[in-house]
């Protein structure tokens, strides 16, 4: 099945985005990435450790995939743009998924701080994947603004309360022309499947796998459940309405009259 | 004289420049990014940007994040 | 970009082999989607669908009981004059057409609103033909200023305007305009509009656009069913519909399906549209555009319109003339026969009978 989801100039084959955060230990990450059939993987910008510096993610990130790093810690777009601009000059490419918190509560995202971020980083020539609330209007402004994909929270980051915001994440697949991708809130693989039977382009997910028992089975266990729920979406779900020509007709009959 | 490096004070005991400041705390070059005075700054012109008192340097490398 | 640019993407789109192609099995898929889009409505709008017409009514009368709720919006529309330089084949107006030309006075179109207003409807629709020297932007808007105080709601049926010219009508108290493009296919409106400004496609197919720039709260518009193949006619309005709702989202879209009727010229359809059609056409686009409105004109018959008020329509008109001042002065010459002459009261009625609330005013500018 030729069934690939286009974003920038990528054609993926994949529609589970994979985040690196949380893992027990770096180690683990191959293996996760290759369970979850992975082609975008997010990492985050830090600064690095004086004393002890860091072994190196990037070593545990299989070289063909695509890397997007993350803006967390941005409060603000501005600091969204310098922290993305850092990341471009790590040389890893130029997707960028756009993080603006400001609220520590419920680490919601700003949209309207978003959208500034994502206007001057697709100026730039970022591939720029913005993460946000679920809002029509704001969705429309990152589309404006030169957004790839849009990626609205399906329930606040690392509560893994699943699609939450289920009805609002409907009206942006059907009236938004770009991917949409349900990032946040994923916790369990059924979650998964209801995102991608709704039409969701891809789902992001992090906390789920690598804070699991196992998280190289749950890796697994998610890309089964995301291609279950895209070839559901594909293959149409089932009737309610049955045509019924034959029987009486009140709306219609006098047509016949 | 005082630098400051990811918001922290250091002290340089002599003169050097950015790419052997790099190198002598211990950082794998390919690993990092660098903000000199707030300027993001290509590896290949570390060596010609030699550190003064009270330069401000941001070092940051990738981590694992979602 | 403008939607002449959306409209050439459907150029070359084969309709009769999209046709060919669809199975029933299609047609109950589009039917079971919680939304469809433009290629599922045009398989509601196949030859086959009407096969299923039936469900597909059910869809219609339940998408639009949820989102209007069992209400009829009520109005009339007002002819002021009927001078026109266009040489639009079909129409009684057309300037080649001899009949008596008369347009109103400021006194005239004060004493037809307030016969209009005593019947109780609060929105009004003013219609003219083309002429910069007889019915003039200035005329009109004058018009809107003798008739803001008998009704709420004052919408625009007349030549395509500039945008800046659309401005000045929201400024004077118009909030709705209504624009046909009589028919889609370029080459068959170049046969069928001789002369006059209203000849020239592209700057009509623009207007609905300009007057949603211009502040406009609805924006209405339709093709002349019995110009062209309807069901490609009725595709197009559609993605017009839908383009300008994607586009202009603080705008209510609202298409008209009107089918064209006897008049001066005896200009004979061109193509026969069934009722069957009529309702094929309104119930797909129901399913298609679930919050558009649906304007319904007396163009058809009390009967039709009684069975069409529970498969989408939104809008009918009522206590309708199509002559100027017909409604103190008593019919002349029309634009186009009517064959629903129903009053207000009598509508009224008919629709409390189907199970329909009818409303004469909706909604009321607060300045």
């Amino acid at each position: 099945m030729n069934d690939r989801l286009k974003i920038g100039n990528q054609e993926l084959t994949s529609r589970l985005f994979l985040g690196t955060g949380k893992f027990s230990s770096n180690k683990i990450m191959p293996a996760a990435i290759a369970a979850a059939k992975a082609q975008v993987i997010t990492v985050a910008l830090r600064r690095a450790d004086q004393a002890y510096p860091e072994e190196n993610i990037l070593n545990f990130i299989p070289e063909d995939c695509i890397l997007m790093p993350n803006t967390s810690g941005a409060r603000n777009g501005e600091e969204a743009v310098r922290i993305a601009r850092m990341s471009r000059a790590m040389g890893c490419g130029d997707w960028i998924k756009i993080e603006v918190i400001s609220d520590n509560r419920y680490l919601l995202p700003d949209n309207q701080e978003t959208i500034k971020a994502t206007q001057i980083l697709a100026a730039e020539g970022f591939v720029v994947l913005p993460y946000m609330s679920p809002d029509l209007m704001s969705a429309k402004r990152l589309v404006e603004a030169g957004a790839a994909a849009v990626m609205p929270l399906g329930a606040p980051i690392g509560s893994n309360r699943g699609l939450q915001t289920k009805e609002i994440i409907r009206i942006l697949i059907e009236e938004i022309e770009l991917p949409i991708i349900v990032d946040a809130g994923i916790g369990k693989p059924s979650e998964a499947v209801e995102a991608m039977e709704m039409g969701a382009a891809a789902v992001l997910v992090n906390t789920a796998v690598a804070t699991a028992n196992d998280p190289v089975a749950m890796a697994g266990a998610f890309d089964l459940a995301v291609r279950a729920g895209r070839q559901a979406y594909l293959a149409g779900l089932g009737r309610v309405i049955q045509s019924n020509a034959s029987a009486s007709s009140p709306l219609t009959g006098f047509l016949h009259e | 004289m005082e630098i400051s490096v990811n918001g922290k004070p250091v002290k340089i005991e002599i003169a050097m420049n950015l790419a052997q400041f790099i190198q002598s705390r211990g950082f794998k070059p390919q690993t990092v990014v660098i903000e000199y005075n707030g300027e993001i700054v290509k590896a290949q012109t570390w060596e010609g940007i030699v550190l003064k008192p009270h330069d401000r340097l941001e070092i940051v490398t990738f981590v694992g994040g979602g | 970009m403008k939607f002449i640019d959306e409209l050439e993407k459907y150029s070359e789109l084969d309709y009769e082999a999209y046709f060919r192609k669809i199975t029933d099995d299609d047609i109950i898929n589009v039917l079971n989607k919680p939304s469809i889009n433009r290629l599922d409505y045009l398989t509601l709008l196949s030859p086959l669908a009407e096969n299923h017409l039936e469900a597909i009514a059910k869809r219609a009368n339940q998408d639009t009981i949820r989102n209007f709720g069992r209400v009829m919006q009520l109005f009339t529309p007002m002819y002021i004059a009927n001078y026109c330089i266009n040489q639009c084949v079909y129409c009684g107006f057309n300037h080649e057409n001899k009949l008596k030309r008369v347009k109103l006075s400021m006194e005239e179109i004060k004493a037809e609103g307030k016969l209009i207003a005593e019947t109780g409807l609060k929105h009004v629709l003013i219609l003219t033909g083309e002429s910069q020297e007889h019915s003039s932007p200035d005329y009109i808007l004058q018009a809107v200023e003798n008739l803001k105080g008998f009704f709420t709601s004052i919408s625009i049926e007349i030549y395509s305007l500039e945008e800046a010219e659309y401005k000045h009508a929201v400024e004077a108290g118009v909030d709705g305009m209504t624009m046909f493009q009589e028919v889609y296919d370029a080459d068959i409106y170049k046969e069928l509009h001789l002369a006059g400004p209203k000849s020239n496609y592209a700057f009509r197919l623009d207007a609905p656009e300009r007057a949603c720039r211009s502040g406009m709260r609805t924006v209405n518009i339709g093709a002349l069913l019995g110009l062209n193949d309807w069901r490609k006619e009725a595709f197009l309005t559609g993605v017009h519909a839908d383009y300008l709702q994607r586009k202009y989202s603080d705008v209510e879209i609202a298409v008209s399906t009107p089918r064209m009727r006897p008049s001066v010229g005896g200009f004979p359809p061109r193509v026969l549209v069934k009722d069957i059609n009529i309702v094929q056409y309104i119930t797909a686009y129901r399913i298609f555009m679930p919050r558009s409105g649906i304007t319904l004109s007396s163009r058809e018959s009390a009967k039709l319109r009684n069975h069409l008020a529970h498969l989408g329509v939104t809008k009918m008109s009522a206590g309708v003339t199509t002559a100027v001042g017909g409604h103190s002065k008593g019919e002349e010459v029309s634009q186009f026969d009517i064959s629903d002459s129903r009053s207000v009261r009598e509508m009224s009625a008919m629709l409390y009978g189907e199970g329909y609330q009818p409303i004469y005013k909706d909604w009321q500018a607060l300045v």
